[in-house]
């Protein structure tokens, strides 16, 4: 019969006790208020958008639904707009080369094609129409996808018409559209 | 700043377009600009700038504003002429409903203004009296448009 030795304990060494360095809870403290401030302005916005319906589900608040509505109200009824030189004379030219900044307009050629919603800023505004010398007119009343469509049309059709084709130096497009968008 | 001390133009539809703009517009301005000016009433204003707006009733976009920039001493007026009519009426006709609508814009809301160092009555009574020198208008009467 064998004597069974029993194994003999081994000593290991014990891990070294870790330090608590004094920067850890300072960094988790401010952790913990950064995510709670962000918390606390998501769910102040939150309030605002989100609130809960009568089945208990989370619906937008009407005001927010509000806001969708006329929203989509300005994009289902926007406009595509031409402006036309109200007077012979020289015009701003995106088109016309590095060297050259402005192009010759009679009056009613077109100056550029674009369209708008409702309140979009950046429209071309009747105050800075008045320094240029242009007519506004409407071409198309539709959603933003059709005018939009027809805009693209009308600056890629460009270099086809008249009074493109008779200059010594054709444009690729109108002279006030800076790119095809 | 004003390419021209008078500015006629338009916010058109495309099928009235040329009713109004340009030959009319440019008519307009033309006269005021050869026969009238600002530095004779004083130097209150330097400019006017007069759209007029011609769309269909289903126009959301844009809307009638009058505006003075005493900063810039011009004077911004946007009206609508009545779609309707304008659809009917012949280019001759349209010029003298801009004519009264232009003049009756001015008479309406130059004097709400208040606009200091310029001589707005005697102003209006030029305007008006250039106008009736053309045939435009009866002079003396407070005619509308439409």
């Amino acid at each position: 019969m064998h004597n069974i030795i029993a194994p003999r304990p081994i000593s290991r060494p014990s891990p070294p006790k870790l330090q608590p360095t004094p920067q850890g809870p300072k960094k988790f403290l401010l952790f913990l208020l950064i995510c709670g401030i962000f918390g606390l302005f998501a769910y102040w916005r939150g309030m605002d958008e989100v609130i809960i319906g009568d089945d208990g589900a989370l619906v937008l608040s009407p005001e927010r639904q509000d806001e969708l509505d006329r929203r989509i109200y300005r994009l289902d009824n926007a406009e595509q707009y031409v402006l036309i030189a109200m007077y012979d004379g020289h015009y701003p030219c995106y088109n016309c080369g590095p060297d050259t900044l402005k192009i010759f307009l009679f009056a009613g050629e077109t100056w550029k094609y674009g369209v708008t919603i409702q309140g979009q800023k950046g429209r071309y505004s009747t105050k800075k129409l008045n320094g240029m010398g242009l007519d506004y007119r409407v071409q198309l009343r539709s959603n933003i996808h059709n005018c939009l469509k027809a805009e693209a049309k009308m600056i890629f059709h460009y270099p086809l018409m008249p009074e493109n084709i008779k200059r010594l130096r054709p444009i690729n497009r109108p002279p006030g559209n800076k790119n095809d968008l | 700043m004003l390419y021209q001390p008078f500015v006629v133009t338009g916010i058109l539809d495309e099928i009235i377009a040329d009713k109004v703009s340009y030959v009319n517009t440019t008519t307009i301005a033309n006269l005021l600009n050869a026969k009238l000016q600002f530095s004779t009433y004083g130097t209150g204003l330097i400019g006017i700038s007069f759209y007029f707006i011609v769309t269909a009733p289903e126009d959301i976009i844009h809307h009638e504003y009058t505006r003075y920039s005493s900063k810039e001493r011009e004077l911004h007026l946007q009206l609508r002429l009545p779609y309707e009519t304008v659809l009917h009426a012949s280019r001759e006709e349209v010029l003298l409903m801009m004519v009264h609508t232009y003049l009756n814009g001015l008479k309406t809301y130059l004097p709400k203004k208040k606009i200091q160092d310029f001589d707005t009555a005697t102003f209006l009574r030029d305007v008006e009296r250039l106008f009736a020198g053309q045939g435009w208008i009866a002079r003396g009467v407070d005619s509308t448009a439409g």
